[in-house]
């Protein structure tokens, strides 16, 4: 729930967010309540004229290199980086003329604090772990937005995320890799490139690669790099544990989202309310050079497609389907999901849904899940239904 | 002619019996939804079960069943009402890294939060370095009535490293205000009853002051706060208040204290606090105050008994002179005497300490049994130099202004620990800020501290520019760019980064601070 005050010039965002509504839990799980998620202000400081400044100031996040019109994409990874923390955010938009339009973004950004020394990190208090020392991320942006019927955005981007804190320097059991008690400082310098074709009757397209160097970034917090929430998931996921994060990394994904109705409409608008066909098709691939040899050279792509027909304002079926590679050094890990669904929806363009849907994964012999939760092949379930409810406002 | 009135008026019943029919027949499919949500009375649908969202709550005292989701009767007079508070601030502390500097690490260290000794619950906190905070009010009610609950949290928890469920504090207070004002002729009572917070030695003129300190002190806990004002005249007021609370609980018996539980002490037992207050008050231009309060615990449950009973007593005055165009002043004295405080939990806290394991932990000492006093004397001047010279023309702060502040604070420990015995503490400062134009401010600070007078190794000193934008004049938002010099003693000490965190007297404070604040306030 996100509570906004203000005028014109200023506003204040506060956002309280779960993961886990206590109403359907056993136990308490530290940390899924953030009775405050982010709490900043935006400013409109300059507008009117053909150059515009706005400032984001306080505890919040942004989103460079994601796919989806309003989200990050159908794989929920931003290509190039997620800087989260509290710090500010400065965005300069100067109009070159009717059509075209320059942005400039530059932000820095902190922790409040690090975990304390004599912590362990246990489910009590969220995983807090003493040898992460307090992150920064700093990143610039330059952009060229084209308005139009069909509008573009392209996006240039540069995201370094690093520590120099020497505090807590203590061995820690499960860094086999790192040595805690003279932690290095780690960081990571990613550089990214994105188009985007804004919502339009051609639908909605986004493209977007980045290349990331990093040095022990198992140590790192603050940024969210390909899904990964941390230096630590990053590493263990696709940078190798056995170097400790030090690795590169290329990536590239695309998006592309078309409604039927409105292209075939075209150029008549088209409400959106009536029966549509929506396809999109997307993929993401990465390539690892790592100090880790078992990451090392390794190459993971997955791609996918769904398809969705509104019969009537209250209902909708949709299939999608993906292949996943995880790793090409080991083809078994390979595999695939189809997912059928029924959604329901009070009205053509209203804001909520409910989703009953079928999933069934096709799994490789050495299909395994991915940290934090490392389910082995045997421990994997290849079937799933589930009654899903959204609404947002 | 009598056939043709009649055919015309057999043809209007018709007519009408029709439109009739017609109408209700449209008005069928309404009828029915009405059926299935409301009837005519306003009552709830029946239906087999309760609603999801109805309250998980058996029915309240005297059998009352509350109407939860309907409409009052009143309705019109009723009301939503949302404020709020937020400062969420960037941080660093600057630092050379001790000892051997390899090959991949820095020499120059950053640390947040900063390394430096203001912490609010010591006497050396000057509140110069910005602490997050988020809160968020919401209220429902009308003239006589308002029930109100917080949302507090003094954390963010997108720019946190760990999670610390006490800096998450959720709901923190929920209570109703009940507004009478004819009760007593030339009379106004205010009761609050629930959970919430009272504090007292307030030196700011609204808000906590430049030390963010209740000097005389703050009630946490569940119960009743009864304000009665009398007009004495017409120049005269006459203030009374009185206040009972008490804690929902006592920490569980053999729980272990961490972060995760704020540290809880099995050993303190559930505390109670009483308090009361009269005050008289010239033409709204100065008010003279005199305050008690005494907490206490009383709980066998304590450490199975074996721990004392403890009792923190405090007696207080204070005068505040609201002058106008003359600025603000305000002066107040307290004394804090502590018995075996130790099974005191936070039930009261004295000079931002929680309970008597606070007081003990930050000025009392370890060895102290939880018994001694702290005699505590505080002032704080601000005056609006743009609204002095402008006098008798009024000003509202749309123009260019200085404000200057000057403030001080003092107290003095007796303690049962020698090692914290007769210990006095001083600290002062001064502030200047010039608004130079709606967006932007400027603003100096300096303070001293001197946390033992006998031992000026200890004493430090603080220097900090500020640059302050804000989107007007008289905005309620403002984004602060801040820069802190310490300069500090030998013999400054600043807590290290364990849980919970201790004094260490090897580590090396931060000189150097920068930080960036945004603050709203609705």
């Amino acid at each position: 729930m996100t509570f906004e005050y203000g005028n014109n010039t200023v506003t204040s965002h506060v956002k309280l967010t779960t993961w886990k509504p206590a109403g359907a839990v056993d136990w308490t799980a530290v940390g899924s309540q953030n009775f405050v998620d982010e709490a900043y202000l935006t400013y409109q400081a300059i507008t009117g004229g053909p150059l515009r400044l706005q400032m984001t100031a306080g505890a919040f996040r942004n989103i460079y290199g994601g796919l989806g019109q309003y989200s990050v994409g159908q794989y929920n990874a931003a290509i190039i980086g997620m800087p989260n923390g509290i710090g500010e955010t400065l965005t300069a938009q100067y109009d070159l003329d009717e059509t075209y339009t320059l942005h400039f973004e530059d932000g820095i950004m902190g922790r409040l604090g690090k975990a304390p020394a004599t912590d362990v990190p246990t489910a009590d208090n969220g995983g807090a772990n003493p040898a992460l020392p307090s992150s920064w991320v700093h990143h610039a942006h330059v952009g060229l937005v084209r308005k139009g019927e069909i509008p573009f955005v392209l996006g240039l981007h540069y995201i370094r995320n690093w520590a120099q804190d020497e505090r807590s320097q203590v061995d820690v059991p499960n860094y086999y890799w790192i040595d805690t008690t003279h932690r290095p400082a780690p960081e990571m310098n990613v550089f990214g490139v994105d188009l985007r074709m804004l919502d339009n009757w051609l639908g909605n397209f986004a493209v977007a690669a980045s290349y990331a160097d990093a040095k022990d970034a198992e140590l790192l917090t603050g940024m969210n790099f390909f899904g990964a929430y941390t230096g630590e998931q990053m590493t263990k996921r696709f940078l190798g544990p056995r170097g400790g994060g030090t690795a590169k990394m290329a990536i590239a994904g695309f998006e592309y989202a078309l409604g039927w109705a409105r292209f075939l409409q075209h150029p008549l608008p088209a409400s959106g309310a009536g029966p549509d066909l929506t396809t999109s098709i997307f993929a993401d691939a990465a390539s690892v050079s790592s100090r880790d040899p078992d990451f090392d050279g390794r190459v993971m792509y997955k791609f996918g497609a769904e398809v969705t027909y509104r019969f009537f304002s209250w209902l909708a079926i949709s299939g999608r389907a993906d292949h996943v590679v995880p790793n090409s050094k080991d083809m078994a890990e390979t595999f695939n999901v189809i997912s059928p669904k029924v959604i329901f929806k009070s009205n053509w363009l209203s804001h909520e849904q409910v989703t009953l849907s079928y999933t069934r994964w096709f799994y490789g012999a050495h299909t395994h899940a991915e940290f934090p939760d490392d389910y082995t092949r045997g421990q994997l379930d290849n079937e799933m239904y589930a009654l899903t409810f959204g609404m947002w406002f | 002619m009598r056939a043709i009135g009649q055919t015309r008026l057999r043809r209007t019943r018709d007519i009408r019996l029709r439109a009739l029919l017609f109408v209700g027949l449209l008005s069928l499919p309404a009828q029915a939804d009405d059926a299935v949500s409301q009837d005519k009375t306003g009552a709830p649908p029946i239906s087999l079960g309760l609603a999801p969202g109805t309250p998980q709550v058996t029915a309240l005292p005297g059998g009352l069943t509350p109407a939860y989701g309907q409409l009052a009767a009143d309705e019109s007079e009723w009301r939503f009402d949302f404020h709020g508070f937020l400062t969420m601030p960037l941080r660093a502390g600057f630092n050379q890294r001790a000892g051997t500097v390899t090959s991949d690490q820095h020499s120059l260290v950053l640390h947040a939060p900063p390394v430096v000794p203001d912490y609010p619950d010591a006497f050396t906190y000057t509140s110069v370095v910005p602490q997050p905070y988020a809160q968020l009010n919401f209220s429902y009610g009308n003239s006589v009535v308002t029930g109100t609950v917080i949302v507090l949290a003094r954390n963010a928890a997108t720019a946190s490293s760990y999670t610390s469920p006490p800096a998450e504090a959720g709901i923190s207070d929920a209570f109703l205000t009940f507004q009478l004002p004819n009760i007593v002729k030339n009379s106004h009572f205010e009761i609050n009853v629930g959970v919430f917070t009272n504090r007292y030695g307030i030196m700011g003129e609204y808000d906590e002051g430049r030390y963010g300190t209740p000097v005389i002190a703050q009630t946490n806990g569940a119960g009743e706060n009864i304000v009665a004002k009398f007009a004495l005249g017409r120049k005269f007021l006459l203030d009374i208040e009185q206040g009972i609370q008490g804690q929902l609980d006592k920490a569980p018996a053999g729980i272990l204290p961490s972060g995760w539980n704020g540290f809880a002490d099995p050993n303190a037992g559930s505390g109670f606090v009483n308090h009361l207050h009269a005050g008289v008050g010239y033409m709204g231009l100065a008010t003279f105050g005199l305050h008690y309060m005494t907490a206490w615990a009383q709980d066998d449950r304590a450490s199975q008994g074996t721990v004392p009973d403890g009792a923190i007593g405090i007696l207080g005055a204070d005068l505040r002179l609201s002058l106008g165009h003359l600025g603000h002043f305000y002066l107040v004295a307290s004394r804090a005497h502590a018995i075996t405080a130790g099974s005191v939990g936070g039930i009261v806290q004295v000079l931002n300490t929680s309970g008597g394991l606070g007081l003990m932990a930050d000025y009392l000492g370890p060895n102290s049994g939880g018994t001694g006093t702290l005699l505590t004397f505080a002032g704080q001047y601000d005056l609006s130099i743009g609204r002095l010279l402008r006098y008798p023309r009024a000003f509202k702060g749309d123009a260019p202004d200085i404000v200057v502040s000057v403030f001080g604070m003092q107290t003095h420990v007796s303690s049962n620990d020698a090692a914290f015995d007769n210990v006095s503490k001083v600290k002062y400062g001064v502030e200047a800020g010039y608004a130079m134009l709606p967006w932007l401010a400027t603003s100096l600070r300096l303070d001293r501290v001197e946390p033992n007078t006998g031992d000026g190794r200890q004493s430090f000193s603080v220097v900090s520019p500020r640059v302050i934008f804000r989107s007007n004049w008289q905005a309620h938002d403002q984004v602060v760019l801040q820069y802190s010099h310490w300069f500090n003693g030998s013999g400054v000490v600043v807590r290290d980064d364990g849980y919970p965190p201790a004094y260490d007297p090897t580590l090396r404070p931060d000189e150097n601070v920068v930080s960036l604040a945004a603050s709203m306030w609705w």
